[in-house]
């Protein structure tokens, strides 16, 4: 969303000198909107000083369609408030276009917060980002219900808020629609605590354009399943933060699951689940043909193989896949106490990028084995093994009739180029239709 | 592959050739070709653009045209290659911005906003706010010709009123 510009163009001393002979205002010709389109792309305070250059400019900063508040750039709760509420209530019959709100006031109410969205939600915005920095586990800051019904929403990103049941406006308002989000296409939700797990999933349930959805949780958010139903829905994101937290001063031991996940969305292209430790992964549709970016692992100690068994069953049905070295780990782990002809055929997979750890390249023949029609190998890893030569029986059938790219990476500077070698030979030997081989130094 | 070309005509009389693709860039004559399908040989006429400013709304389009070509063509590019060739085109549209005088630029963005292509307002657009940002209200004034109209004591009370902005 934040677009970067390398635009450093600052005007030469040439062309000023020519302007100010001039002598007539610049922004004559501009009509007040395209005045206001410029103010958009200034922070807030940029924009606030405008207001002194003439009358013209003095009520401008309160017409942009794009404004970004944010409370760093203020020195205190009063000035903030103030700032933003004159904003909101200024020129309420203008419709926004984005409006991003960073919120961290030291005394938080919760009607006003409630209140003051509803007033952005009023003026029909199209991408309303909230990020929420108050303590949410002494203050909670709620999104108010009539979010659910703002009709004109096109993007939505939430951070560390509250959403409250959209059944509650069923409540409300017996007959109407509990979410009414027609536009909706692209949300995104960090560390928002619903009332129940069953809200994340009515809430998206209830989207009928959602596109694109990232989720990702937090470990005080409490989530207990990530259920995913919908019938658009082209790209899923979800990763857990939950295993970057420290646990050393609270509980060691503390056992950190990630919420279940359930999957069902029709033409889904694109998922990527990342740092993610689940009890339990249900995959009950996605488009065959899609993409896949996959980081996840099971306690395969103490866990259920079943599980495990279940998930390579949902992901042998990928086309494209990235495959973290936790991942991979996980799979060699328990390919060690399952014979590998429980493994499901990987028959879709054309593509495969994997990330390894040193223990598990042993693991990569059996693992190619499987993926029976591979065309393109990009292998990371941090050190290739000690070895003498490659000697692969049988070979993997991919490596023999399909495999047209390889790409291999070490991370290790201490690795010679002699090992690379081997790796090479062993391909030209065994990998007819090969037509490209990359082997990339660190 | 072949591609249309469509003419345009400035409000001085000039023409200029240009793909329909890189015409399309404008919702306005996008909507044209759509709606009211243009005559091959006839111009369609843009009364609110001159010459010299067409030229450059023509040559923005064409280099637009190239890049979202080049993003179907390579679905298997990098990250890299992706960010590479997004900072190619930063650095064109820093080089294209910072060849033209202030007097240039807000003519680009009337014409920009009257043929509606949202990319090429939006460039100009923080182009104007980059000479605008972290500079004091004098400095603003001294480079776009701004009068101020306050006086002093009206001046003082905007002031006052959003004092943590000025301070």
């Amino acid at each position: 969303m934040v677009r970067r510009t390398s635009l450093n163009t600052c005007l030469s001393k040439r062309k000023l000198k020519k302007t100010k002979f001039l002598g007539e205002d610049r922004f004559s010709v501009l009509p007040d909107h395209l005045l206001c389109r410029i103010l958009s792309k200034l922070s807030i305070k940029d924009s606030v000083r405008t207001s002194v250059l003439s009358k013209r400019w003095n009520y401008l900063w309160l017409q942009v369609p794009v404004i970004d508040f944010d409370f760093h750039d203020f020195s205190n709760d009063v000035e903030f408030l103030e700032c933003l509420d004159r904003f909101v209530l200024s020129y309420k019959e203008l419709d926004l276009e984005k409006f991003k709100l960073v919120y961290d006031v030291n005394t938080h109410i919760q009607d006003d917060f409630v209140w003051r969205i509803s007033n952005v939600v009023k003026r029909k915005v199209c991408h309303l980002t909230v990020v929420n920095q108050v303590d949410v586990q002494e203050d909670l800051v709620r999104m108010p219900l009539s979010l659910y019904s703002c009709g004109t929403l096109v993007n939505l990103t939430l951070y560390c808020v509250a959403m409250n049941d959209p059944m509650d406006i069923h409540r409300d308002n017996p007959g109407s629609e509990s979410v009414s989000l027609p536009c909706l296409k692209t949300v995104y939700l960090e560390g928002v605590i619903f009332d129940d797990s069953s809200v994340l999933k009515t809430f998206i349930s209830r989207c009928s354009a959602l596109e694109d959805l990232t989720v990702v949780t937090h470990f005080d958010d409490f989530l207990k399943v990530v259920s995913v139903c919908s019938q658009l829905l082209k790209s899923f994101k979800l990763h857990s933060m939950r295993h970057e937290y420290d646990y050393e001063d609270e509980d060691p031991d503390a056992e950190i699951d990630d919420p279940d996940v359930e999957i069902d969305a029709p033409r889904l292209e694109y998922m990527s689940i990342s740092g993610y430790q689940p009890k339990s992964f249900e995959i009950l549709s996605v488009d065959p043909f899609s993409k896949l970016n996959v980081d996840v692992w099971f306690d395969v100690e103490n866990d259920d193989d079943t599980m495990i068994r279940k998930f390579l069953i949902e992901i042998s049905t990928f086309r494209e896949m990235i495959i973290s070295a936790r991942s991979l780990e996980c799979i060699h782990h328990y390919s060690k106490m399952e014979p590998v002809e429980v493994f499901p055929q990987f028959s879709n997979l054309s593509r495969l990028d994997a990330s390894l750890v040193e223990s598990s390249w042993e693991f990569l023949p059996t693992f190619l084995g499987c993926c029976i029609n591979l065309r393109s190998l990009s292998v990371e890893l941090d050190c290739l093994p000690e070895i003498e030569e490659i000697e692969l029986s049988p070979v993997p059938q991919c490596v023999l009739s399909s495999l047209e790219f390889v790409k291999l990476k070490t991370t290790t500077v201490a690795d010679t180029p002699r090992k690379r070698e081997l790796v090479r030979c062993f391909l030209m030997k065994n990998c007819p239709v090969l037509k490209k081989l990359i082997l990339c130094e660190p | 592959m072949s591609s249309n070309m469509i003419m345009l005509k400035s409000s001085d009389g000039a023409s200029f050739e240009i793909e329909e693709a890189a015409a399309r860039k404008s919702k306005i004559i996008a909507n044209m070709i759509e709606v009211e399908c243009v005559d091959e040989d006839k111009a369609i006429p843009l009364q609110n653009v001159t010459g010299n400013i067409l030229a450059l709304v023509i040559e923005y389009c064409n280099k637009h045209i190239v890049d979202d070509d080049d993003d179907v063509a390579t679905e298997e590019a990098s990250e890299e290659e992706e960010e590479a060739k997004k900072k190619k085109v930063d650095d064109w549209e820093a080089e294209f911005m910072n060849s033209m005088s202030l007097e240039t630029m807000f003519e680009l963005l009337l014409a920009a906003n009257y043929l509606n292509i949202k990319s090429l307002i939006d460039l100009v657009c923080q182009t104007i706010a980059n000479n605008i940002k972290d500079k004091t209200p004098e400095e603003v004034r001294k480079i776009f010709s701004i009068e101020n109209d306050f006086t002093p004591e009206e001046e003082e009370e905007i002031r006052k009123e959003n004092a943590w902005a000025f301070g």
